[in-house]
């Protein structure tokens, strides 16, 4: 302390002591004054004014201390208490211009007692700005009573003058300016710094409000951000924290920031090597570094993503480190949440695909019946995996095969568990040999009995590969479509919807297939979509087939199969295309 | 003047009572992206014009298959509730999935909204 004392009353002492020498003779030394007088004597001494005439203008200037009265300073005032201008001003202007800073330059006006009456500004920086919003060089030549007559007697006014007297610095803390402008009253705040120089006034100041709002600003982005600052200079150790990086921290600023072993024993263990290894990477490598860690906050987990960034010296060393910290506890939690949900949602898809599965099969590759290669294709609607919809295709003896596609209205469990009952009766009854008409009545019967609540559709087949016959009905289905070479037939043989009426009889037709044909089933889904019903879209579908086949593919099968694409994902979609196998005739 | 009106982009549909029998007016694209509007319309018709209905398929556009599942309900709920329903509407229209899927076969078609309502069970027998 005693040495900081004696330093600082070192150096103040030739301030006051050249200012205090006003007057002809201190010029001379001032010029060639010891280095610790410092900038502001320098600029007195700088000046080419100094040279042996000393009794120049600037020694006017100098002179201008109310000690100095008595030495024959009055008359240079003048009567309008100010003298021309000179080189000081020129030079003070160059070095104001080099300032960054609101920083302007008085002399004093006085009366014929020599007492300040007024200053007016001759040398102003270019971000000198006063309450009008003027600036720079337009202040130059305004004065300080004439213009903000608010200042009179105020305390910067006094401060003014004592600078002037002593030589400063003095410092007018929260100076407030009250100024009417256009009847309205303007408050703004000023902390300004007045030092003596060159005869004249010094005087620089910032507005305390645009501080303010800077930290306003400031405290308000790092609360609403959670965002936290640190500081940490790696040469002395020096550490300094925002007040939200306290906060975040929930440690109090007057225990003060943590140091790096203090922070490593508030991070969770298992991030231990994160935080040593960004801090390595922050000072080793350029640009910044993010990272997330989790630290306790008391008993609470806390997780903060940080962003730190060295700075360097001139050697590319690392010597401080500047950090941003931001609390992502809340996000990280919705975020850990979701995760949970997708993969629970995921597991439940996984497991419906599953049950579905367990209800009907779909297999990729061909099923070999009596005569028949068959091949199969279930897509469920994108917004719900279980579906109404069903095939069956299975051997009913050496010689027959039964062929079915079915559709229960509506999705999800109710659909699929009506879905299942009718895939299984069906079965049954396709080996008590029954007809398609007479399994269609059935099944009728059995919705009405166990599932009035349900309307469904189906088409039948029974293929006999001795004769190659297929006898078939349809319960309210769309037509199949026979492709025989590259023609595409609608075949129909309509009977009444299932599930609707007590008394619903169907009858069955047949028609004999021929080596190569392809018979397609399908549910509405393929061809229907919406603005378009399904004849529109039955249409479609038999030219896009006909054109499949013109180009004669080698396999018919596949080529049918592919060509098949479901218009509607809203819907769930099965598709049966049976190819009657062109080798395998009249066999035993 | 009509009881109720409901209108979307593609469809419209309107219920009145014509005496006794309530009469359902169906326009436009009948497809399943209107499937709740329409179950939800169909569920007020039938509330404020009872089980005695025609509904008028003539100046229908389309009628997609889960929209014919949705008339077939409606058939049911009124004939389960004592009442009569009636259709009009022609094969060669939007509304021939009522003939290829047998419906018109079941549940009485007439070629006119007028001949439809004239059909109507005499009411208070």
């Amino acid at each position: 302390m005693g040495t900081d004392g004696g330093e600082r009353g070192r150096r103040s002492a030739p301030v006051t002591t050249s200012s205090d020498g006003a007057g002809p003779p201190h010029t001379g030394s001032d010029g060639a004054g010891p280095r610790h007088t410092g900038p502001i004597t320098g600029l007195d001494g700088a000046g080419p004014h100094t040279g042996p005439d000393g009794v120049g203008p600037h020694t006017g200037l100098d002179g201008a201390g109310p000690h100095t009265g008595s030495d024959g300073q009055g008359p240079r005032t003048g009567s309008d208490g100010v003298g021309p201008r000179t080189g000081s001003d020129a030079l003070i202007q160059a070095v104001l211009d080099g300032v960054p800073s609101q920083t302007a330059w008085y002399t004093p006006i006085r009366d014929q007692a020599g007492a300040i009456v007024d200053f007016e500004i001759r040398a102003a920086a270019p971000q000198a700005k006063d309450v009008y919003g003027r600036a720079g060089k337009e202040l130059v030549g305004l004065r300080t009573v004439a213009s903000y007559p608010a200042v009179a007697g105020s305390p910067l006014w006094e401060g003014y003058l004592r600078a002037m007297e002593t030589g400063g610095p003095e410092e007018i803390a929260r100076y407030v300016h009250v100024d009417t402008v256009e009847g309205v009253p303007h408050r703004s705040s000023f902390t300004v710094k007045a030092t003596r120089v060159a005869g004249g006034l010094l005087a620089s100041w910032v507005r305390d409000d645009d501080e303010q709002r800077l930290f306003a600003r400031l405290a308000h982005t790092e609360r609403l951000g959670h965002l936290g600052w640190g500081y940490w200079n790696m040469e002395t150790g020096d550490i300094e924290w925002s007040h939200q990086m306290y906060a975040i921290h929930g440690r109090d600023p007057d225990d003060g920031p943590l140091d790096l072993r203090g922070y490593a024993a508030i991070t969770h263990a298992e991030d231990q090597p994160v935080l040593h290894h960004a801090l390595a990477t922050i000072t080793n490598a350029a640009g910044p570094h993010e990272f997330e860690i989790r630290v306790y906050v008391g008993d609470a987990l806390r997780h903060l993503r940080i962003v730190g960034e060295a700075g360097r010296d001139g050697s590319g060393q690392a010597v401080e480190v500047h950090g941003v910290a931001q609390d992502v506890t809340e996000w990280r939690y919705a975020h850990d949440q979701l995760a949970q949900t997708r993969r629970r949602l995921e597991e439940e898809l996984r497991l419906t695909a599953e049950l579905q599965h367990i209800i009907m099969p779909v297999q990729e590759s061909l099923i070999h019946l009596p005569g028949l290669r068959v091949g199969v294709r279930y897509d469920a609607a994108q917004t719900a995996l279980l579906g109404g919809d069903w095939y069956q295709a299975m051997p009913l003896s050496g010689d027959q095969a039964l062929l079915a596609v079915g559709d229960v209205a509506g999705s999800g469990l109710p659909a699929a568990s009506a879905m299942a009952k009718l895939r299984h009766a069906i079965t049954g009854l396709a080996f008590a040999d029954h007809d398609p008409d007479r399994i269609l009545g059935a099944l009728n019967r059995l919705l009405r009995a166990v599932r009035p609540d349900v309307l469904a559709t189906a088409v039948v087949g029974r293929f006999d590969r001795r004769d190659r016959t297929l006898t078939f009905t349809h319960a309210g289905h769309p037509p199949m479509l026979l492709v025989r070479g590259s023609t595409v037939h609608r075949v129909l043989h309509p009977g009444v919807l299932l599930g609707v009426f007590d008394d619903a009889s169907y009858t069955h037709a047949g028609i004999r297939l021929e080596p190569d044909d392809l018979l397609v089933m399908y549910t509405d889904g393929l061809i229907e979509r919406p603005g378009r019903d399904l004849y529109e879209g039955l249409d479609i579908l038999a030219a896009t087939i006909a054109e499949v086949m013109r180009s004669g593919p080698p396999d018919r099968l596949s080529a049918v199969m592919e060509a098949l694409v479901p218009s509607n994902t809203s819907d769930d979609t099965c598709i049966l295309v049976a190819h009657v196998t062109p080798n395998v005739q009249e066999s035993t | 003047m009509s009881d109720l009106y409901v209108s979307t982009d593609a469809a419209q549909f309107a219920a009145e009572r014509r005496g006794a029998v309530g009469l359902v007016t169906l326009k436009g694209t009948l497809d399943y992206t209107v499937r709740l509007t329409f179950e939800d319309f169909l569920d007020q018709a039938f509330t404020r014009c009872g089980p005695d209905l025609v509904i008028d398929l003539l100046d229908l556009d389309l009628l997609d298959s889960r929209s014919t599942g949705l008339l077939v309900n409606c058939w049911k709920r009124s004939v389960e509730a004592g009442g009569w329903l009636a259709l009009a509407a022609v094969q060669r229209s939007a509304a021939r999935v009522l003939w290829i899927t047998g419906l018109a076969a079941r549940i009485p078609v007439y070629p006119t909204v007028e001949e439809a309502l004239a059909a109507a069970p005499a009411t208070g027998g």
